[in-house]
């Protein structure tokens, strides 16, 4: 019994290390490690992973799926520790070196349980007991109240640095933009703020001819900007526009979520409705698009929208 | 500080603009005076739709062989989807909008047909499906090589469609009035699109639109047409060479409720009333230093929550707020402005009202909300706070319980609830249900608010006996005292209760203080939380809503349930 599930940790390892580690070429955070208390909580590793989006389910999830990245596919099975309840809505998920995962809150329907003094709490799942706590807070120059009710929106764990990159709208309001964009180092919690007065959605940091680029998204217009960091994250320019999404998809008015590269070297946009509100409990209005770099003209040229 | 003349002529010219973009003016009825094309559009589509195949073909094209490609397009098997409704049977509304030579890049990767170059592209939009299908005609051997389907997608729109667009927008009384002449005719269009249209999205109604754009000095006038509906769905000012967002329909609604109605003071006198009204961010249209004949009757009322739970799923349900569109914590939104309108009974004008409509994005369909709030101000001097739900939520076995807020004007008032052939005094605060037992003074009188003159206002019970055919509320009403050191909820209040409780914890019982405060002779609040039960029989339907196809398109059939008691001076 006990070999066999060595085994099953091995090989899910070993799934884990080629499906996030190596397929994604220049994408900074391909060294998660598979959490141990995966397979300690009765889940096949190798179809699992972590969830904060399933219908009726506040917090975090552990889904064992017949096929983990297909949203249609059946589920076998869900697990949810009570640590990962008591948060109230969870948004993005990472995952460290270590298997260590960090967790943002969110504001979905209604905020009974995410008081607006947490939106800018990152919570860190532990490895091993797989139970969440707190792990640091964010600054934050004003609360977030009904004018605008989300903290911390993206994150990005960057391997090379072992800093977790954050950005957060909190406090900011249809007059006021005073988000930014924070590191936090893993080991030592340590917070610096990178970039002041920019309400940033998706985040990821990309190596691009020979460059350390991190791709953001703004959370008011649908357009993705770049910015050049130095090896311990400090910009070393000034944002960039790369992308305007205006006008593209079904709905035309997307703000791009999440950032993402293909294998093939394309970037992948995760887009979605937002405009700093709650929203019903009905599935999520969003979208995929791609985009191939062309490095004749210097610029990103849409390839597919699904 | 000097400032010279050419300063303060931009300065005002800018502030007449910003007025201008704004346009925060009283909203007008739009309407249109059915021109020619339009007419010949809706013959179009009533015959169209008798037939087998219901999908009006391309009108003109520069291709030789256009109709044959379309007859070879129209008989495959594939397309059968696209013109009937599954479930009624009915048909749905297509159109060819384009046929074209096939470019490489239309034809599947190492595809060995249509090398001849004889193949061709027709673009196929579905009214009903608000989606495109695209397929991939072999002339030479005569069939159809590859059908596609894109949902949520449009086409470029056919030249016959931009005319059409541009004889509804030119004959609209909102783009006339906006636009500030009698005749549209000569405005000249914007220039530098191939159609004289801008592209724009019906993102709310899902329908095909597109946006005449009229020019008038420096500013251009878009006019969102609806070419499903065939009617104008909104008009803007934008500045002439903005290279901002594109004018849609979100936008265009979302703009207009935040700059006019978002935490704005609109003042209203009529009938003898007075007050202000604003949007809130999450408590839905507020109205507040209400008075009737100078006589201040509430400080506020307001919309603070809707509970839905679903029974047969223990504790499953979902509890949100409604109000501003953006920036704020409403779940279900104010898309379009408030409004005003007669409340009319037996024949006679008897006051108005003051409504507001809220929609998640995707409603009607499932799990998605419709909630209707309205004010009714009667010259009485009767008032009436109403929250309705449309439909349709999660299921048919839902409860909806909104939650509304009085605050009342009065510093020093007693609340008394008729019981036992007497008027009870509420000495400390307290709540109470409505129920089959519950019996009432006269004419549903329930409850009374009194002042230190004796003047005072009743509270009529919703029995079912209102003019908006509800079935009576069941509800619990609750008085707690007001304190203007403390916050007693008359700010903006996120979801204050959860979805799913069957007792009387539905937020307003934490206003209540633990020891139970003397109410009386004092400031209060009365919180009002009817409970309201779904069904979707056939024939009995309330709180609920499904989309039919009606002339080709999806409509929503509603059935709304009301709630709210009445409050009549005395």
């Amino acid at each position: 019994m006990c070999i066999m599930h060595n085994i099953i940790i091995k090989y899910s390892f070993l799934f884990y290390t080629l499906i996030y580690c190596h397929q994604l070429v220049g994408q900074m955070d391909q060294c998660k490690s598979l959490p141990a208390y995966f397979a300690k909580m009765g889940i096949n590793p190798s179809k699992a992973y972590l969830s904060t989006t399933e219908r009726n389910l506040v917090g975090m999830a552990l889904i064992e799926s017949e096929q983990p990245g297909n949203p249609n596919a059946r589920i076998i099975k869900i697990v949810q520790d009570k640590s990962w309840k008591d948060k109230g809505y969870l948004g993005a998920i990472c995952t460290d070196h270590f298997g260590n995962s960090y967790v943002l809150p969110s504001a979905k329907v209604n905020m009974l349980q995410n008081p607006f003094e947490k939106q800018n709490n990152i919570y860190k799942v532990d490895a091993n007991s797989g139970k969440m706590d707190e792990f640091v807070k964010i600054p934050m120059e004003r609360v977030p109240g009904s004018f605008n009710p989300f903290g911390v929106l993206g994150s990005f764990y960057d391997c090379s640095t072992k800093q977790l990159l954050v950005s957060t709208v909190a406090g900011s309001d249809e007059k006021r933009e005073i988000g930014g964009v924070y590191t936090v180092d893993v080991l030592t919690k340590q917070i610096k703020k990178i970039i002041s007065n920019k309400d940033i959605y998706g985040l990821a940091l990309h190596m691009h001819a020979g460059k350390r680029i991190l791709y953001l998204s703004s959370a008011r217009e649908s357009k993705l900007y770049s910015i050049e960091l130095d090896a311990t994250n400090n910009p070393t320019g000034s944002l960039k526009e790369e992308i305007s999404i205006h006008g593209l998809g079904p709905r035309g008015d997307d703000k791009i979520r999440k950032i993402r590269f293909t294998k093939d070297g394309r970037m992948q946009l995760f887009t979605v409705l937002f405009y700093y509100n709650l929203t019903s409990p009905s599935e999520e209005q969003q979208s995929q698009m791609f985009f191939t770099y062309e490095p004749a003209n210097k610029n990103w040229k849409l390839s597919g929208i699904e | 500080m000097k400032h010279n003349k050419k300063d303060i002529f931009h300065l005002l010219r800018y502030l007449l603009c910003i007025a201008v973009l704004i346009g925060c003016s009283s909203e007008m009825q739009r309407g249109i005076a059915l021109p020619k094309l339009v007419e010949g559009r809706v013959k179009e589509i009533y015959s169209i739709l008798q037939k087998e195949i219901p999908v009006i073909r391309l009108k003109k094209s520069d291709l030789r062989n256009a109709s044959d490609i379309q007859d070879i397009f129209l008989s495959t098997p594939q397309l059968s989807e696209f013109y009937t409704d599954k479930r009624s049977k009915q048909k749905m509304l297509n159109e060819i909008f384009s046929v074209s030579a096939a470019r490489t890049s239309d034809l599947p990767t190492g595809t060995s047909t249509c090398k001849d170059g004889n193949c061709y592209r027709v673009e196929m939009y579905n009214y009903a499906l608000n989606g495109t299908v695209v397929g991939i005609v072999d002339l030479k051997n005569k069939k159809v090589t590859s059908i596609t389907f894109y949902k949520e997608t449009q086409p470029d729109v056919p030249p016959h469609l931009v005319e059409l667009a541009l004889e509804i927008a030119r004959n609209d009384t909102s783009v006339i009035h906006a636009y500030g002449e009698n005749n549209l005719l000569s405005a000249p269009l914007m220039p530098g699109t191939k159609t004289a249209l801008n592209r724009t999205k019906c993102q709310r109604s899902r329908h095909l639109c597109v946006a005449p754009t009229f020019i008038k000095g420096d500013k251009a006038l878009w006019a969102i047409v609806d070419l499903t509906d065939l009617n104008v769905a909104g008009v803007r000012w934008t500045q002439v060479g903005e290279t901002g967002m594109a004018i849609t329909q979100r936008k265009m609604q979302n703009d207009h409720i935040m700059q006019c109605y978002c935490d704005k003071d609109n003042r209203f006198e009529k009938d003898g009333w007075s007050f202000k009204y604003s949007m809130s961010r999450s408590d839905g249209l507020l109205v507040t230093e209400v008075k009737f004949n100078n006589r201040a009757l509430f400080r506020s009322v307001k919309l603070v929550d809707w509970h839905v739970s679903y029974s047969k799923t223990e504790g499953f349900g979902y509890s949100d707020a409604v109000g501003c569109p953006e920036f704020s914590t409403a779940a279900v939104l104010a898309v379009e402005p408030p409004y005003f309108e007669p409340i009319v009974e037996a024949g006679d004008t008897t006051g108005f009202l003051l409504g507001q409509r809220y929609y998640s994005e995707g409603w009607p369909t499932p799990c998605n909300y419709n909630y209707h709030q309205y004010f009714e101000f009667y010259k009485d001097g009767r008032f009436r706070p109403v929250a309705g739900s449309i439909g349709r939520g999660c299921g048919n076995n839902g409860m909806y319980r909104p939650v509304t807020r009085i605050a009342l004007a009065d510093s020093k008032c007693n609340f008394y609830e008729w019981k036992n052939d007497d008027w009870k005094h509420w000495k400390t605060e307290q709540w109470t249900l409505q129920n089959e037992q519950t019996i009432y003074k006269g004419d549903h009188e329930w409850m009374k608010i009194e002042n230190a003159e004796k003047q005072g206002i009743f509270i009529i019970a919703n029995a079912g006996q209102l003019r908006d055919a509800g079935r009576g509320d069941q509800a619990y009403v609750y008085v707690t005292k007001w304190d203007n050191d403390r916050d007693e909820g008359e700010t903006d209040l996120p979801t204050i209760g959860p979805c799913c409780n069957r007792d009387y914890q539905q937020g307003p019982e934490k206003f209540m203080d633990s020891k139970m405060e003397s109410i009386e002779n004092t400031s209060i609040v009365v919180w009002y939380v009817a409970q309201i039960q779904n069904d979707d029989t056939k024939g009995k339907e309330y709180c609920w809503a499904e989309s039919v196809l009606k002339d080709g398109v999806y409509v929503p059939v509603i059935y709304p349930c009301y709630s709210g008691p009445m409050f009549k001076l005395f």
